[in-house]
């Protein structure tokens, strides 16, 4: 699966990897709120511009990034262009299609601009988390933060089933392919034969997974990828680390910035 | 097994017991998968369980560690009878370690390391005693150059060896093995078989047992032999004796080892008894020398 | 169609949050009490959990190109009822955050709210009525799968109205407009997910995973 590959992939070689979990999430859904906090499109560009190049240079190729930057577009654009026909009583353009008179709006459209700028330097926040960070690190980081023990179990074994599910669906529409089951008429039948071999099987990956799990006693605590460095006095943890006073100076920064009102 | 046996040995062999009495299981509470299962395992012993598809080796193993719980019948690890609270269960997971048929059902972390590492940070132990654990682990079986790869790009033998690797961590006296070679190439397999081997050797207190349906690798690798069909442990014994017993190999949908069957061949043949049955094409070969070609 | 990470002002993103909580909550507890009185529990939660992950990642074959995609929460409603469906959406949620870009953090809760809350809620009375009247297994789980798909797009639809309401016509104008682009598509979308999901209920059932109720007596089946 090409999702589980570069995801993976990217984390696991990734250069800010060893910086400590906690400290990226705190980083980045921090900023986030500042993001979706401000009014200033200045500050958005800010963080836009300061989340991509971070996350790009630890290791993610430019290409692939924003090609992934494009995905919320499909839900962002119907969403914007609605809006720029609600709100506001400036029209900026007006046309009329089977009989009903439309008109673009001033204000609409400038919300719109506001919001494909928030959703994108969003997204960017979260690209940081997710290509930086290792889930199996989140998922531990959630049991240090006293997340219910089935909450972490749980979510690890959907994140495992999820590959499993999609590798299974790929191999299981293959051979029907090669049965010609996705002819017209035969689609929804073809697709649900699809969705319920997969769902047994998966059934018992899970299964197996489980009892796996199991008998190494496994109570919701992943080993940390801390555990590979092999230099005894690099793995000394430090409460207040560089990469963190620069985190919170940056967050502060924008904080003033936003709370500041608008500086530009 | 030496004639005389010292308190201390007498000691460590009641804890490296398994004994299973009476085991009755069924998952639909319709059809039963065992179906009064007894057996025993001795320390220091390689035992194969044979059996066809669906016989419910699988299921019988599943047992011997808490996985599953019996509907009726006991187990007793180590001289103690198998209870289901998490404490007791925790203990035993510790002593019987499970390889499942499947490596990819079993690696779960992204990287060996951490994978091998799961069960000891599961048990709560220290970072320096892990890292030990792991570092003893994988060498062991030999794998300490996967220590830094990525679980993914491993072949089929290396995440084999990961998985036990992992189940090793743990430290158990019993290895408990499901359909060890299954997915392997001719080599691999070999391989594999080897560094069991090699493990059983570095410790003498450790006791392995496999479930698998391949008469020929039961035949050559284990000390003892159990066949299981529909549930039930039919035989036990030398692989000759059990193995080499027509009627129980043909009910239980099996076959008989070639180098078994050759010889039994051999035997009717000879006018003289051909002397001790042989577990290798190279000891075969010996005995048709010596009774054929002479 | 989840809404996306930044598109809500933030007061509307803690409003939602607030209201998803408690219920989620609910549903880990629910979950907890469910996982101790038997085993194949947590297998059959967590392949729901993906199940749902993947079908709401795919599209189907009658509206390919478009941003509207099935939710797949009427078969958890129906395994597990809408407590722990809540809770299962909640991880899918993040995930898809996570790993696909789908949805976001700061709309967790109101995406949470829509597919993993009321729809489902809705979907979950629809199948008991059916289900009171005597119907089959296939059509109610038609029927469970077909309202939680099309009320999630509703509330979706009426969250960004609450947040983004016209000038002129208010909310209720706002609601018309936005549940009106979506609904070309969900329409037809939503009968195919519930005839998908009523199939997908009777092989399972064949399949020997019990469906009878929302509360699974253990997963049978032949020897792993």
């Amino acid at each position: 699966m090409s999702l589980h590959h570069t995801l993976e992939g990217y984390t696991v070689s990734n250069k800010l990897v060893n910086i400590r979990t906690g400290d990226k999430i705190f980083f980045s859904i921090f900023t986030l709120i500042i993001a979706v906090y401000t009014q200033s499109l200045f500050l958005l560009l800010l963080i836009l511009f300061t989340m991509s190049c971070i996350t790009i240079w630890s290791g993610v190729r430019i290409k692939h990034y924003l090609e992934l930057m494009t995905i919320p577009l499909t839900f962002l654009l119907p969403s914007i262009l609605v809006l720029a026909f609600l709100r506001g009583s400036e029209p900026v353009l007006t046309f009329s299609i089977i009989g009903m008179h439309l008109a673009m709006m001033r204000e609409g459209l400038e919300l719109g601009a506001l919001l494909m700028m928030r959703s994108m330097t969003g997204i960017s926040c979260l690209f940081f988390l997710i290509m930086t960070t290792p889930i199996a690190e989140m998922l531990d980081t959630m049991k240090k933060f006293r997340m219910p023990e089935i909450v972490v179990e749980l979510s690890f074994m959907v994140y495992k089933l999820i590959f499993v599910l999609i590798e299974e669906m790929e191999s299981t529409k293959k051979a029907q392919d090669a049965r010609l089951g996705y002819l017209r008429g035969n689609r929804i039948k073809s697709l649900s034969l699809l969705l319920s071999a997969m769902l047994v099987r998966s059934l018992e990956k899970a299964q197996n997974m489980e009892r796996a799990l199991e008998a190494r006693c496994y109570a919701g605590k992943m080993p940390s990828l801390k555990l590979g460095i092999k230099n005894e006095s690099e793995n000394k943890v430090h409460i207040i680390s560089p990469s963190l006073i620069l985190m919170i100076l940056f967050d502060a920064c924008l904080l003033v910035m936003a709370v500041g009102g608008s500086v530009i | 097994m030496r004639a005389h046996k010292d308190e201390e040995d007498i000691k460590r062999d009641a804890e490296n017991m398994v004994e299973v009495q009476d085991l009755w299981f069924s998952y639909d509470k319709k059809k039963w998968v065992l179906k009064g299962v007894d057996m025993k395992l001795k320390r220091g012993d390689k035992t194969a369980l044979v059996g066809s598809t669906g016989a419910g080796k699988t299921t019988l193993l599943l047992h011997l560690n808490g996985l599953l719980t019996p509907d009726k019948g006991k187990i007793n690890i180590s001289g103690t009878f198998l209870s289901y609270n998490k404490k007791a269960l925790t203990e035993v997971r510790k002593r019987v370690g499970i390889v499942f048929q499947n490596p990819n059902d079993q690696i779960v972390a992204p990287i060996v390391f951490q994978d091998v590492a799961l069960g000891p940070v599961n048990l709560g132990l220290t970072e320096g005693e892990v890292k030990e654990r792991v570092k003893r682990a994988l060498n062991e079986i030999n794998i300490e150059d996967l220590r830094d790869r990525k679980a993914h790009e491993l072949s089929e033998g290396e995440k084999k060896k990961v998985a036990i690797a992992g189940v090793l961590a743990m430290e158990p006296n019993i290895l408990v093995l499901d359909e060890p070679t299954s997915g392997l190439d001719p080599e691999s397999s070999e391989d594999l078989l080897n560094t069991i081997d090699s493990l059983c050797e570095q410790n003498d207190n450790m006791s392995v047992l496999a479930a698998t349906h391949d008469v020929e690798l039961a035949y050559e690798w284990a000390d003892r032999v159990m066949v299981m069909r529909e549930g039930e442990i039919v035989k036990s014994g030398e692989p000759y004796a059990v193995l080499g017993d027509e009627a129980v190999i043909k009910s239980s949908r099996l076959a008989m080892p070639r180098v078994l069957k050759i010889y039994k061949g051999i035997e009717m043949m000879a006018s003289e008894n051909p002397g001790m049955p042989p577990k290798s094409v190279e000891e075969l070969l010996k005995v048709m020398r010596d009774n054929l070609w002479r | 169609m989840h809404i996306a990470e930044g598109f809500l002002p933030l007061e509307w993103c803690v409003v939602w949050y607030a209201i998803a909580v408690p219920i989620v909550a609910y549903g880990i507890y629910r979950a907890k009490k469910l996982r101790e009185r038997g085993q194949g529990v947590m297998p059959l939660l967590a392949v729901t959990a993906a199940f749902i992950f993947v079908l709401s990642a795919l599209k189907l074959p009658s509206v390919t190109g478009s941003c509207s995609h099935p939710t797949g929460t009427g078969l958890g409603v129906v395994l597990f009822g809408p407590s722990i469906t809540a809770f299962l959406s909640i991880i899918v949620l993040l995930f898809q955050a996570l790993l696909l870009a789908h949805g976001g953090i700061t709309t967790l809760g109101a995406n949470t709210v829509s597919m993993g809350i009321v729809g489902p809620v809705i979907g979950w009375l629809a199948y008991i009525v059916v289900r009171k009247m005597k119907a089959g297994l296939l059509t109610s789980g038609f029927v469970a799968a077909f309202f939680a798909d099309l009320v999630t797009y509703v509330v979706t639809a009426g969250q960004l109205a609450a947040a983004f309401p016209a000038t002129k016509g208010g909310i209720l104008l706002s609601f018309e407009a936005f549940f009106g682009i979506f609904a070309v598509t969900q329409v037809p979308l939503a009968i195919v997910e519930g005839i998908t999901v009523a199939l997908v209920l009777r092989l399972l059932q064949e399949h020997g995973v019990a469906v009878e109720t929302w509360q699974p007596k253990g997963v049978s089946g032949s020897e792993v």
